[in-house]
């Protein structure tokens, strides 16, 4: 069969319900898209071709006893190689957990297996997602399905790349620093990152509890809402979760958006930004006053001090959680002839450079000398950023700014410091646990460009609801 | 203010990592070159502004107090680099 042009999860649930296509088909369509094009993309680690289409027959079975039928029913997913998946390899994209196999599933992954999605396999990331081009993993850097000369961004630039690259309907990362939206704007797809404990962490490998959110990545924001709503919840394995309430996402689609209020963040248009990508931006605000919502101007003074003091908490979080990659009880050991140097030589050896120079920076911050210094008064330019968004979202409904200062950059750009920037807008959103979405609003050379809206906490369908509009307003001559 | 080399050799043990010596020159750059980036936050005025740890209150859920199956000893031996079917095995700890 051709392949499919429209992988889209409500389009594929509608030819699913009318019978026009089977599950089965449709994961063999994915399959062999993945067998096309991820020699070039390497979008993904481990890709489970045979479970998939055992997972995509079992859909078929369901659809064909009619009644009840799973919210995702055959629709092919990517999960994020530090998600959780029984019985099948999830290695972080390093060394160290290169051979381990878990013997459970992340909740995430488990609920969404029972609304019916089939994974199609495990999806590449900057090592332990501590990074944000992609380019850090063990299994070699993902490429940008759009510009194969340009990073996919990271950490999630694997989900990113497999669902614009039509390897996936849609797929999961992870958000600790900007790590799904940054990638998603990238690519030109959608990205969620859900409020702080509305979607389960329970199996998922982060490197930074305090920070890290799973969310979907996905071709548009109906998609979005879907598989949202299969994830989010309370769950007694986890927690964060327990004040987690899920709407339904999907009613807020469609809703009208007049009369709502929208700050558009100040030092977000700034001269970081490239010029093309604040019109963009700025041309989607124009938009949205058409639609009938209140644009207006608002301030966040602090956010300039986000990315400094994300990068000092995250390090910091990495270096204490990561501790307990030893080669004892799991993973990658190299030999030593007593304990102490099997620990030093197999974290050496197992983890990356750059990596490794994120822990001992970690370490660093954390030690007597530095600790207040760095590490608490990162902590505290926290609360400053929280307060700050948390007045803002009493005066307006969303915050809008743009999703990077930048189109996707050259896959070969080692420049470190302006790669840090470039989730200069996405930060804070981490640091005060808000839900944000990134979508896209135009294109630059051929390229991407997002947008991000942030909202208050649980607010997600009101998140959905603006971005829904906007997006059917929207031209993607990128896609 | 930059870490010195050997602050970061200790940092680095204190990591459990080992650190080779044609590494040293490279890390020693990095590691202030994102000092130099975190730099920043010492600048801003946070007199009386408390620590924000979790962005959510920590909570104990409790779960009933009901006996459940244990991990059975061979799915948790599964991922080990070295075993013996009852321990993980590892390097000799105490000399004779």
């Amino acid at each position: 069969m051709s392949l499919l042009q429209d992988l889209r999860a409500t389009s594929l649930l509608k030819l699913l319900k009318a019978r026009e296509i089977t599950a089965e088909e449709i994961t063999a369509a994915v399959l062999g898209k993945i067998s096309e094009v991820d020699k070039q993309i390497n979008a993904y680690i481990t890709v489970t071709g045979e479970q998939a289409l055992a997972q995509a027959r079992q859909a078929d079975r369901a659809l064909a006893r009619g009644g009840d039928i799973p919210p995702l029913a055959g629709v092919p997913m990517g999960i994020k190689d530090n998600i959780c998946t029984a019985g099948v390899k999830t290695t972080c994209g390093s060394l160290m957990l290169a051979g381990y196999t878990p013997h459970y599933s992340a909740t995430a992954v488990e609920r969404l297996g029972q609304a019916g999605a089939v994974m199609a396999g495990k999806t590449n990331l900057d090592e332990f997602g501590l990074g944000n081009t992609n380019k850090t993993s063990y299994f070699g850097a993902t490429r940008n399905p759009l510009d194969p000369a340009r990073m996919p961004g990271g950490s999630s630039g694997g989900s990113a790349a497999a669902v614009a690259a039509g390897e996936a309907s849609f797929a999961l990362g992870t958000d600790a620093g900007g790590s799904i939206r940054q990638p998603a704007s990238y690519c030109g797809v959608v990205g969620l990152k859900p409020t702080f404990g509305l979607v389960s962490g329970y199996g998922v490998i982060d490197f930074a509890p305090s920070l890290d959110t799973v969310g979907p990545l996905t071709l548009d924001v109906q998609d979005c809402a879907l598989v949202l709503q299969a994830m989010a919840g309370r769950d007694p394995l986890h927690p964060m979760t327990e004040g987690a309430v899920a709407p339904d996402y999907s009613s807020f689609l469609g809703r009208d958006i007049r009369g709502l209020k929208i700050g558009l963040v100040r030092e977000y248009f700034g001269p970081e930004i490239a010029p093309g990508v604040k019109s963009r931006v700025l041309a989607a605000a124009e938009k949205l006053d058409q639609l009938g919502t209140i644009v207006e101007e608002t301030s966040l003074p602090h956010a300039a001090y986000a990315a400094a003091a994300y990068l000092v908490i995250s390090t910091a979080e990495a270096f204490s959680n990561l501790s307990n990659f030893d080669g004892v009880r799991f993973g990658h050991r190299t030999g030593g002839q007593d304990l102490h140097n099997m620990y030093r030589r197999t974290r050496f050896e197992a983890f990356g450079p750059d990596l490794r120079q994120k822990l001992i920076f970690g370490a660093l911050v954390l030690g007597a000398g530095h600790y207040e210094e760095y590490f608490v008064q990162a902590q505290k330019i926290r609360t400053l950023i929280k307060r700050e968004l948390k007045e803002s979202l009493r005066r307006y409904d969303l915050l809008l700014t743009p999703a990077t200062p930048d189109p996707a950059p050259a896959l070969a750009n080692d420049d470190s410091l302006a790669m840090r920037n470039q989730d200069m807008c996405l930060l804070p959103a981490n640091l005060a646990g808000l839900p944000a979405i990134t979508l896209p609003c135009g294109s630059l050379d051929n390229l991407p460009v997002g947008l991000q809206f942030m909202a208050a906490p649980y607010a997600e369908g009101l998140l959905l609801q603006v971005a829904c509009a906007l997006e059917q307003q929207l031209a993607r001559p990128w896609a | 203010m930059k870490f010195t080399l050997e602050a970061i050799e200790a940092a680095s043990e204190a990591g459990r990592m080992y650190l080779p010596a044609e590494e040293k020159e490279a890390f020693w750059q990095g590691i202030n070159q994102l000092g130099g980036y975190a730099a920043i936050i010492r600048e801003v005025d946070t007199k009386d502004v408390p620590a924000t740890t979790y962005v959510l209150p920590l909570l104990n859920i409790y779960r009933n107090d009901r006996q459940e199956p244990s991990l059975p000893r061979e799915i948790a031996m599964a991922n080990a680099p070295d075993e013996d079917g009852v321990y993980f095995k590892v390097p000799k700890i105490i000399e004779k």
